[in-house]
């Protein structure tokens, strides 16, 4: 952990001080410890993995995308890009006949292949095994890219939803949860995957977490002795035609979760995905334990120059790229907030002292400025009671209706 | 009793036949008869003619008058029975057991062996002196022993033919001097024609030759005038010339 | 003397299969207290009630689940071992498996299609149609001649390979399902599949039994059963057939366990010769015994994780063929 902020540090520091040379010069050690150096910035990009083309969208590197994978899906315009193949079985001649001036693969890229297009092309390889390793993927993709800012702002955006999310929620410790990867030998997961992760985040308890395989065959037998409360399945995989017929039979037809009709359904690319929806798929497990709370929109702003982030459960995309800075002020122990950040944020109409909410005119405090208005004010008129304040990151939960 | 064979051609593959157009009439005066040639002749194809393993592409073998590829199983085991001593594999089960399958014509598919049935198999044991091999694994024995238990189950089978594949190949002397007594012994009841190219053996116990060469019959006739006037045509070299470094 | 040294082993065997069986049964774990224990008197008691339909507890339906994955062992253990030793006699070579003749790669065809494409009905009839179709091409192939029959099942196998690699490259889901199944699992075990499988074995084993001193004469040689009378194409057909239905029932309900059809008629063999009366029985009941303790061991070594059967049995029968050739034993 450590090493790698060392790591990204210093990169910053480089790409910093070569920019005020004026020459373009990006160098950044990719997730298996190669160093990736660019002396142009990259304009044909080829992803081999959908997360990483999200990223890439994400960042605004898209159209420089000149390549990807049968599986991407997201987001639509991706479908205009060439495909070079599949996941293990991209078409080298493709690759290159796309011209790239950088390659971004996953670890699971087959080695020859990897070695070829190595000798011939800047390729940076990404393997993060958390939310926080996805985040910091996001950055290097942005320093390779000349995109950091834009990528420091996505990946802030990650790495606060998923500490908002963590504030909103409470101890469920003694609500043991199940996730089905599959049911026929029974499948689930442990705590070392993604999924595993985003459990631990919302604080319940993964009856399969300790288990050494992360993806282990498991005894129905464990099932009955551990009955969970809650069980959560991937949509797409499992329940493709409807309510999964699987339910009636042992063991699952005497589980606690089942009889209790508690059994919930995630978006596949959202908890596989190491990419920027990795959040959604975090904010729709949150929903599944703690529905009244994540019902609201998930809000994290950061103060000074931090980038804002938004996160629904139910809607496919719902929130921008946080590239825009909302200015929190903190001023003699209160918060204000920049008239502009809050239209934006909270979709307000702001006066000189006053907001308009749903047709309500509330009075608000305003700075000696005049261009910040105090947040709680809004947050009154807004009705807005779920709110959290993080000192360590400097940051704002809120929770918007 | 006779055997006629009727413009049997066979091939391994349809282009290429082993055996071309081969009509033989054999009589009761001719037995035992020896099919004599050499190494690619095609006598072991013509043996396996016989006994029915290949089906000629044309052409029939008769046994008594009976078309052998025609009858059912049982019925073709009762005519003619077959000796071939590399063939078996080596079993771990007693001899006895090999032996009694020479039964298996006469008993009923879903049935067992009879005490009738295990005297007749001492009976042939003792002519042949080997009931001290009864309880032997098939597999331990030496392949001059498995060929005389071999020769017992074809005993035991009782065809009207018995016919022998190169039946000295794996014989040191021992079994080879009693196999000329052996094969007496099988003429009293059965018609015995055997596959050789062992000359020695040929002249001791073949009553008649008939010479087989690329597919084809060259020479049928009594042993000795073959020996004289075939050898050549069949081996490629004169009799005497053999004679004369091998004696005889 | 021999006859006494076979009633014991066969008799020993069939005490040390009902032993491993309880053990399989009482237990799930190798350590202690991790999970339920179900004692005798309880499986029992929990058989009759299930069998006459009144309801279960909780812990009655994980005895009951113990007891299906058992019995579906001991059941596809003598299967194997069955379609292993008539393999093994009607094609005359000692180290042919009843999977040779396309029977695991059809009825991986077939499971990874109906994986794949989503097909309706249950994945095991997939696997089972296209294990038949699999052997039905190789018999075809290769009829006539012991050799060419085996090579064409090796043909066949790979071509049936070859497609599975096809529709697994292009798999769009994630592999974790289809890979379990490849890798085999009696987690799939249910009542109508052991009902299923003990029709098949009971039919097979009756038809074996009848026929025995035919396979004893087949086991002599092609050309030695001939000339005495049998008929050697029929019977192979049927043998065949039996042997590779048998298989099939085994692979398209678990899955692909390799080695044992291949090991317990060896063993088997080894212990009390080769004449089929004893040596099917004492086969059928080392499959038994083996499967069922891999069974044990796929629950028992990680609980609650599962352990795929395979990685037993394969390590036993790695251990074994090493032992063979040590000793240089082959016939």
């Amino acid at each position: 952990m450590k090493r790698k902020l060392t790591i990204l540090l210093l990169s910053l520091l480089l790409v910093s001080s070569l920019l005020i040379t004026n020459v373009y010069s990006a160098v950044v050690v990719d997730d298996v410890g190669r160093v990736v150096r660019l002396y142009k910035t990259p304009k044909r990009i080829v992803s081999t993995a959908p997360s990483i083309t999200e990223i890439l969208f994400a960042i605004g590197a898209g159209s420089r995308v000149v390549g990807r994978t049968d599986f991407d899906n997201y987001p639509p315009e991706v479908k205009k890009i060439p495909s070079i193949g599949g996941f293990s079985t991209p078409s080298y001649e493709k690759i290159i006949s796309l011209r790239p001036d950088l390659v971004i693969s996953a670890k699971s890229f087959p080695k020859q292949l990897f070695d070829k297009l190595s000798a011939e092309f800047p390729v940076m390889v990404l393997d993060p095994h958390s939310l926080k390793d996805i985040a910091n993927d996001i950055r290097k993709v942005g320093l390779v890219t000349g995109l950091y800012r834009n990528a420091q702002g996505v990946a802030f955006k990650v790495e606060a939803i998923e500490r908002a999310v963590r504030a909103f929620s409470k101890d469920h410790r003694d609500s043991k949860v199940l996730f089905v990867l599959w049911y026929n030998p029974i499948m689930s997961t442990n705590k070392s995957t993604f999924i595993g992760q985003m459990l631990d985040d919302i604080k319940v308890t993964n009856i399969t977490a300790e288990l050494s395989s992360p993806w282990p065959m498991v005894n129905p037998e464990y099932l009955l002795q551990n009955n969970p409360d809650i069980i959560i399945m991937p949509k797409n995989s499992m329940a493709y035609a409807g309510k999964p017929a699987f339910l009636d039979e042992f063991p699952w037809k005497d589980l606690k979760a089942v009889k209790n009709g508690n059994v919930y359904y995630v978006n596949d690319d959202w908890v596989f995905r190491p990419g920027p929806r990795i959040v959604y798929g975090l904010v729709q497990l949150a929903h599944v334990v703690q529905p009244k709370t994540f019902d609201k929109k998930v809000v994290a702003i950061g103060l000074n120059d931090r980038v804002y982030a938004k996160s629904y459960y139910k809607h496919e995309l719902e929130d921008d790229n946080g590239a825009v800075a909302v200015y929190l002020n903190a001023d003699e122990g209160r918060t204000y907030i920049s008239r502009d950040g809050a239209e934006k944020i909270f979709g307000i109409e702001t006066g000189s002292d006053f907001v308009v909410y749903k047709g309500n005119t509330c009075k608000v405090k305003t700075d000696d400025s005049g261009v910040y208005i105090r947040l709680r004010d809004v947050l009154n008129c807004m009705g807005v009671k779920d709110v959290i304040w993080n000192g360590d990151y400097r940051e704002i939960y809120l929770l918007l209706p | 009793m006779s055997i006629v064979i009727k413009e049997l051609s066979f091939g391994y593959r349809n282009d290429r036949f082993t055996l071309k157009d081969i009509s033989l009439n054999v009589t009761q005066d001719m037995f035992p008869l020896a099919i004599v040639g050499p190494n690619g002749s095609g006598k072991t194809t013509l043996l396996k003619n016989l006994v029915g393993i290949y089906t000629p592409q044309r052409g029939h073998v008769y046994i008594d008058s009976v078309d052998i590829h025609r009858v059912s199983a049982r019925e073709r085991a009762s005519l003619v029975g077959v000796l071939f001593p590399d063939k078996a594999y080596p079993a771990s089960v007693p001899v006895i057991d090999v032996i009694m399958a020479g039964m298996y014509r006469f008993v009923k598919p879903i049935g067992g062996y009879t005490l009738q049935d295990m005297d007749k198999a001492y009976t042939v044991m003792k002519q042949l002196d080997i009931i001290h091999l009864k309880d032997r694994l098939f597999s331990t024995l030496s392949s001059g022993e498995r060929q005389l238990v071999l020769t017992a189950m074809v005993m035991l089978q009782s065809p009207k033919v018995i016919l022998l594949d190169e039946p000295t190949s794996f014989l040191d002397p021992y079994h080879r001097f009693i196999l000329v007594d052996i094969i007496r012994l099988l003429s009293e009841k059965h018609q015995v024609v055997l596959t050789s190219h062992d000359i020695e053996f040929v002249k001791a116990v073949a009553h008649f030759s008939v010479g087989i060469k690329d597919g084809k019959i060259i020479y049928t006739g009594r042993t000795d005038m073959f020996l004289q006037s075939a050898f050549e045509k069949v081996f490629g070299i004169p009799f005497t010339k053999y004679i004369g470094v091998f004696g005889l | 003397m021999k006859k006494y040294r076979q009633i014991i082993l066969i008799g020993g065997g069939f005490v040390l299969l009902l032993f491993t069986m309880l053990l399989a049964v009482s237990y799930s774990s190798i350590k202690r207290g991790q999970a339920i224990y179900i004692s005798p008197l309880l499986a029992i008691d929990v058989l009759i009630k299930w069998l006459s339909g009144s309801s279960l507890g909780v812990t009655d339906k994980i005895a009951i689940f113990r007891l299906q994955r058992v019995f579906a062992a001991a059941i596809s253990g003598m299967l194997l071992a069955i379609g292993g030793t008539l393999y093994q006699t009607t094609l005359g070579n000692p180290l042919v498996d009843p999977y040779l003749l396309g029977v695991s790669a059809g009825a991986s065809l077939g499971a990874v299609l109906s994986y794949r494409f989503h097909l309706p009905g249950p994945v095991w009839l997939y696997a089972f149609v296209f294990a038949l179709i699999a052997f039905s091409l190789s018999y075809v192939l290769g009829r006539g001649n012991r050799l060419k029959i085996v090579l064409s099942g090796v043909v066949i196998s790979s071509l049936v390979s070859a497609g599975i690699t096809l529709v697994l490259i292009m798999w769009n889901d994630s592999l974790h399902n289809i890979l379990a199944w490849l890798m085999g699992s009696f987690a799939m075990a249910d009542g109508k599949k052991v009902l299923l499988q003990s029709i098949v074995l009971i039919f097979v084993f009756l038809i074996i039994m009848a026929t025995h001193r035919v396979l004893d004469i087949m086991l002599i040689g092609d050309e030695v059963a001939h000339g005495v009378g049998v008929n050697v194409f029929r019977y192979r057909l049927l043998y065949l057939v039996l042997a590779s239905l048998a298989a099939a029932f085994v692979a398209a309900f678990y899955g692909i366990v390799s080695f044992v059809g291949l090991m317990a008629p060896h063993l088997a063999r080894l212990m009390v010769g080769d004449k089929h009366l004893s040596k099917i029985l004492l086969a059928m009941e080392i499959g038994a015994i083996l499967l069922v303790l891999g069974d044990f061991l796929s629950r028992g070594v990680m609980y609650p994780m599962e352990i795929p059967i395979g990685v037993f049995t394969s390590i036993v029968g790695g251990v074994f063929f090493l032992y063979l050739v040590v000793r240089g034993e082959w016939v």
